[in-house]
């Protein structure tokens, strides 16, 4: 009678849960990774960057829709596969950095890590600072490193979630060009 | 030596939570690392 | 124990309340994943609401530089003060899951020397994939990898990877070598947990091998009363872990053995 009474109460629990859950859902929308896909052909989302090492706030709007298509790459100094593709980059940076412009938004929550990051590193190409909530709700970011590639108007072409090899990195480049 | 565990426990916590422990293991659960989970 | 099965279910609820995570596949994004639970389970569990204290303290040791995980470290030895293995036996999603492939009706590989001998393996892979990989991987690459999560863990096999790459297509592109090498090892898992009782927790869990440490003199827990022990060794028969003793390393705090103990030697601590 008891186990029967607490099976009904177990139940009642997840229905209690469920409703909740629901309700939190329905509240708060979180970010979605199907999302960033959808977003193809659309215009890319504009969020608030800060230049690196300065933090300067800068609107993507500012930096995009020139007339130059743009790589954004949303990475952080504790992502593996996100440093491991950065060598890439730094060996593509000169060959497209004349037709394409970079952004290389950390998203890490210490700026100081990013600093000591490129203290040892030194990469060439252009990091900037992006807040992490921010990133994830307009962009649908749930996995880094996410690479997204925007066309000269602004409109997103491609995006790519987890790291690339170089070969993989540049038809992703080339992409822009097509 | 449970008590003494237990302070130890306390202030490593407390410290923790005062250098920014908090957000070291927010920022990780959050935003996921594809490789860090198997996915790679 | 019914009240055993109930903290079990009310646990893996509780940990993974993000009902909506399992349907679209997002993950939780709120401040409560800065608080580590006390079990295993996986942060990237579309579900999971707070973090794993396993994967948080592999990422805190050694992210891009080596750091004393002082807030992590702090958790995890409350935890093991507090209740030691009972954690295990109580308030782990994946011990419960392994509980409940456990009871599917087919021959069982009883515990034996050999077993008993295999769990001080838990201790190794702990030492080697939880603090030394990820400090070796932060001196080749410039940045740690948690290697138990990457390498080992089922859990975030069974809860991140197959339920993240089977809700969100854009992830499968990313499969490759350690996906594979992880779903085999979560199947094999899976497939000793029917036979065999509680192989992961036995012989690979770290967590269990750290809240282990404190079964002897945690807060909670089974104690026994040595005035009524007439040494019978009842209670050892008819424990499916590798125990030599009521509440040693080993044990995941079940109660099992309170029940079949002729004198009522054994019982649960009231936490003074």
């Amino acid at each position: 009678m008891l186990k029967k009474i607490l099976m009904v109460l177990g139940v009642l629990l997840v229905l209690v849960v469920g409703g909740v859950g629901y309700l939190f859902y329905s509240v708060t929308k979180g970010p979605d990774m199907a999302k960033a896909q959808a977003m193809e052909r659309q215009p890319a989302p504009v969020i608030t960057l800060k230049t690196f090492p300065d933090k300067n706030a800068v609107p993507l709007s500012d930096l995009i829709g020139k007339g130059k298509p743009v790589y954004l790459n949303f990475w952080a100094t504790w992502c593996p596969p996100c440093v491991h593709e950065m060598p890439f980059m730094n060996e593509l940076y000169p060959q497209y950095k004349d037709k394409m412009d970079f952004i290389i938004a950390s998203v890490d929550s210490k700026p100081d890590d990013v600093v000591a990051f490129q203290e040892k590193n030194n990469y060439a190409f252009p990091i900037y600072y992006a807040d992490n909530k921010e990133a994830a709700q307009a962009y649908g970011i749930q996995g880094i490193p996410t690479s997204i590639l925007i066309d000269g108007e602004g409109n997103i072409i491609n995006v790519h979630i987890g790291s690339m090899s170089k070969d993989d990195m540049q038809s992703f480049f080339d992409g822009a060009f097509k | 030596m449970r008590k003494i565990l237990l302070v130890v426990a306390l202030g490593c916590l407390a410290y923790g939570i005062y250098a920014g422990g908090i957000d070291t293991v927010l920022q990780k659960a959050t935003f996921i690392c594809l490789e860090c989970v198997g996915i790679g | 124990m019914v009240k055993r099965r109930i903290a079990q279910l009310v646990t893996a609820i509780v940990y993974n309340a993000n009902l909506s995570g399992f349907v679209t596949g997002k993950i939780w994004q709120g401040s409560s994943k800065g608080l580590c639970v006390p079990g295993l389970n996986c942060y990237s569990c579309p579900g999971a609401l707070g973090a794993c204290p396993l994967g948080s303290l592999q990422s805190s040791v050694a992210g891009m530089a080596l750091r004393f995980p002082f807030y992590v470290f702090g958790l995890m030895l409350l935890f093991g003060l507090l209740l030691g293995r009972s954690i295990c036996g109580w308030f782990c999603p994946f011990g419960f899951l392994q509980d409940l492939l456990y009871k599917l009706p087919t021959p069982k590989l009883a515990k034996n020397s050999l077993t008993r001998k295999l769990t001080s393996l838990k201790y190794v892979i702990g030492i080697v994939f939880v603090l030394i990989l990820p400090i070796v991987f932060l001196e080749l690459n410039g940045v740690g990898s948690p290697a138990f999560c990457k390498f080992i863990c089922p859990a975030g096999t069974i809860e991140a990877g197959w339920l993240m790459t089977a809700l969100n297509p854009g992830l499968r592109s990313g499969l490759g070598l350690i996906f594979a090498w992880k779903s085999f090892l979560a199947i094999v898992v899976i497939l000793l947990s029917i036979a065999m009782f509680r192989p992961f927790c036995r012989f690979i869990c770290p967590l269990g091998a750290w809240y282990g440490l404190f079964n002897t003199f945690s807060f909670f827990g089974i104690t026994v009363d040595e005035n009524k022990c007439t040494h019978c060794q009842a209670c050892l028969k008819i424990c499916k872990l590798d125990c030599q003793k009521v509440g040693d390393r080993e044990c995941i705090n079940c109660g099992d053995c309170t029940k079949i103990c002729p004198t009522h030697a054994i019982g649960f601590k009231k936490g003074v």
